[in-house]
């Protein structure tokens, strides 16, 4: 399975509604930049894991904060707050919503396709960190696999 | 402007600016317009509306009562003439009255002129102030289609037609399917042997092959026929889907390009990929042909130009093109990512009832480096370009996962096929000399993005003769036939470079059709 390593440079950082004044709190971090729609990427100058713990802790308007993920070829990839899991076999709605309990997670969907996949988001995006939560899953004897789910760059090839 | 057909699909129409019909009605008669140039559609459609008698009122009664000339519209995507003038036909809710009839028609200042002899709730109407004749009639028509007691409403166009004729063999810009070695430096010879390949199949229209892309132009001329059609009636998904936006979103049941940014030629900025790529396989042949020119082509837009995009969309995407799709052709690399590697699994398991859809993809245009993902996946199919001289493309990445290479840009010319049908969108706007002044089609598309349709479209061949195949049988099939061209193979016939070697359509029905 693709393996994703979390950065040491870069945090994903969710800012909460209406929170304007978020991005000069960043800049008091280090480098900022939008990544998406709704996303900021920022570059903290002084360590990435003490940045994040600031940034949960103090700085008003932050809804999560995660590090860009790093894939076998170093491409980045943005964490959208979500995780996703394959389970071994098709579980029903109880067990869906037990598991979710079991991890403090939130069921977002079951994948419209594939009956034996959903997503999930944590109950507190702010204590818990995606590539501790990937995996605490992973370990869990129904899970095939589980991964955050991100957003990417494509090329397309012409 | 648009115009709403009878099942309320959006008809986008450009209007022609001083077209010869506002000069021609000053003149005293119709003997002129044969004089003008007599091979414009826009002439024919124009001299059909007086031809027809719908002119007779103003042209009889002098200028001063003639009132707004007619209108003549090119049709986006078509690129078909449509002129209007003077009459609307509106077909009624059945049952309606023939008192609400009129009303409805007084409201918007409208008298019926006649009924129709078939439809019995269908009437043509006109302005008898003859206030709405031209341009206007189109926004009086769309406000009648919106009325509870109306099913449909159009201007009565008098129309462009193009009687159902395809050439029997592509143009020589196709070299890729048919290689004639008219370039100085091409190799003749150096295609996929399609006119070989066409004698056995030129691909079922049962056989679908998703293009994953941008966009692509449904309404093409080229790939208008060709566009797969959901056979379930009440289904959203109608002609495909664009995972790039939620599944509540309006524009999700809309594969068409979407996004657009100055400069319009230019891949950055523009959906302008997929197009393109749904022609390398399967174009029509009005112009161009794609190699599977008798299968349909099932558009999933994943892109929206180059905005990120969320990797579970992608793989939800690869899934339903696998559920619909007997081929997916991703001309596209990114990272790797957990959920796509799965999708390309799940496609083998759930695609064609247990058979496997085929997921071709292109090895990147990093010029020689290694293999992009997902190419490089064991559930993908990796195509890379070879070039009109038979060498491997400049661009085209190279190792052990390469499956085959097909011919693309790199040599000599690049690959005619079809363009955004917007005369002001895509890679040609609208050059003679970048294939073409209707800005249709383009001759500079190339890449791997190209090589893969054209694999794709070669497996949907194979698949015509023999729709038993599984997914790894057919890639068997494809290297099997693959031609060695180059250097480099080793003892099993594998070269980093090329793969199997370049893909023959001829080569490849045949073994498909003697396969299992």
């Amino acid at each position: 399975m693709a393996q994703q390593v979390p950065s040491t440079e870069y945090l994903v950082v969710k800012p909460s509604a209406n929170e304007p004044g978020l991005r000069d709190a960043l800049a008091e971090l280090g480098e900022v930049e939008p990544v998406g729609e709704d996303l900021l990427l920022l570059r903290p100058g002084n360590g990435l894991d003490a940045a994040r713990k600031r940034l949960l802790d103090e700085t008003e308007g932050v809804a999560w904060a995660e590090p860009v993920l790093l894939d076998e070829r170093n491409e980045p990839h943005f964490p959208t707050g979500e995780v996703s899991v394959r389970f071994t076999r098709s579980l029903s709605d109880e067990e869906l919503e037990a598991f979710a309990r079991a991890h403090e997670l939130r069921l977002e969907r079951r994948n419209e396709f594939v009956p034996e996949q959903a997503t999930f988001t944590p109950v507190d995006p702010r204590r818990s960190s995606l590539p501790e939560l990937v995996q605490e899953l992973t370990a869990a004897s129904e899970v095939r696999s589980a991964f955050a789910n991100t957003t990417s760059r494509y090329r397309r090839d012409a | 402007m648009h115009i709403l057909d009878a099942v309320g699909n959006r008809v986008e129409l450009e209007l022609l600016p001083e077209t010869p019909v506002t000069e021609l009605m000053a003149a005293p008669g119709l003997g002129l317009l044969g004089a003008v140039v007599e091979a414009s559609p826009v002439v024919r459609a124009t001299k059909a509306v007086f031809e027809l008698g719908l002119a007779r009122g103003p042209i009889s009664r002098g200028a001063e009562e003639k009132g707004p000339p007619p209108a003549v519209f090119r049709e986006r995507g078509t690129g078909l003439v449509r002129t209007v003038y003077r009459e609307v036909v509106v077909r009624f809710r059945p049952g309606l009255s023939e008192r609400r009839r009129r009303a409805a028609l007084r409201a918007h200042g409208l008298r019926m002129r006649r009924g129709n002899p078939y439809v019995q709730d269908q009437v043509v109407a006109y302005d008898p102030n003859r206030r709405k004749a031209g341009a206007e009639l189109i926004e009086v028509a769309n406000d009648f289609a919106e009325l509870d007691e109306v099913v449909f409403a159009t201007p009565n166009f008098v129309s462009e037609f193009r009687r159902a004729w395809t050439r029997s063999r592509p143009l020589p810009a196709q070299w890729h399917l048919h290689n004639l070695g008219r370039v100085a430096g091409q190799k003749k010879g150096e295609d996929v042997g399609a006119l070989e390949a066409w004698k056995h199949t030129k691909g079922k229209r049962e056989i679908v092959i998703a293009v994953l892309d941008d966009g692509v132009d449904i309404s093409h001329r080229d790939l208008l026929s060709r566009i797969w059609r959901n056979p379930a009636a009440s289904a959203k998904d109608r002609y495909g889907r664009d995972f790039f936006l939620r599944d509540d979103d309006p524009g999700h049941y809309d594969p068409r390009p979407k996004r657009f940014r100055r400069p319009f030629d230019q891949l950055a900025g523009n959906d302008i990929h997929g197009t393109p790529c749904a022609g390398v396989a399967a174009a029509s042949g009005n112009v161009a042909f794609g190699i599977a020119w008798r299968a349909r082509i099932l558009p999933v837009k994943i892109f929206h130009a180059d905005d990120l995009a969320q990797d579970e969309r992608v793989a939800d995407a690869i899934r339903y093109a696998g559920l619909n799709a007997d081929i997916l052709s991703c001309s596209w690399s990114g990272g790797t990512s957990p959920d796509i590697e799965l999708a390309l699994e799940d496609v083998g398991r759930l695609g064609r009832d247990g058979l496997g859809s085929a997921v071709f993809c292109a090895t990147g245009n990093d010029e020689h480096a290694p293999v992009a993902y997902p190419a490089s996946d064991r559930n993908s199919i990796a195509v890379g370009a070879s070039t009109d001289q038979a060498k491997l493309a400049w661009y085209s990445n190279v190792g052990p996962e390469v499956d085959f290479v097909a011919p693309s840009n790199g040599g000599m010319q690049g690959i005619f096929t079809t363009d955004v049908g917007r005369v002001d969108r895509g890679f040609n706007l609208g050059f003679a000399d970048r294939g073409g002044k209707d800005g249709l089609y383009t001759n500079e598309f190339g890449g791997t993005s190209s090589a893969t349709p054209l694999a794709a479209g070669i497996g949907a061949l194979a698949l015509s003769m023999n729709p038993d195949l599984d997914r790894d049988e057919l890639r068997a099939v494809l290297r099997e036939t693959a031609d060695k061209i180059g250097s480099g193979y080793d003892r099993r016939g594998h070269s980093r470079n090329f793969g199997y070697g370049r893909v023959n359509a001829a080569r490849a029905v045949e073994a498909a059709a003697e396969t299992g």
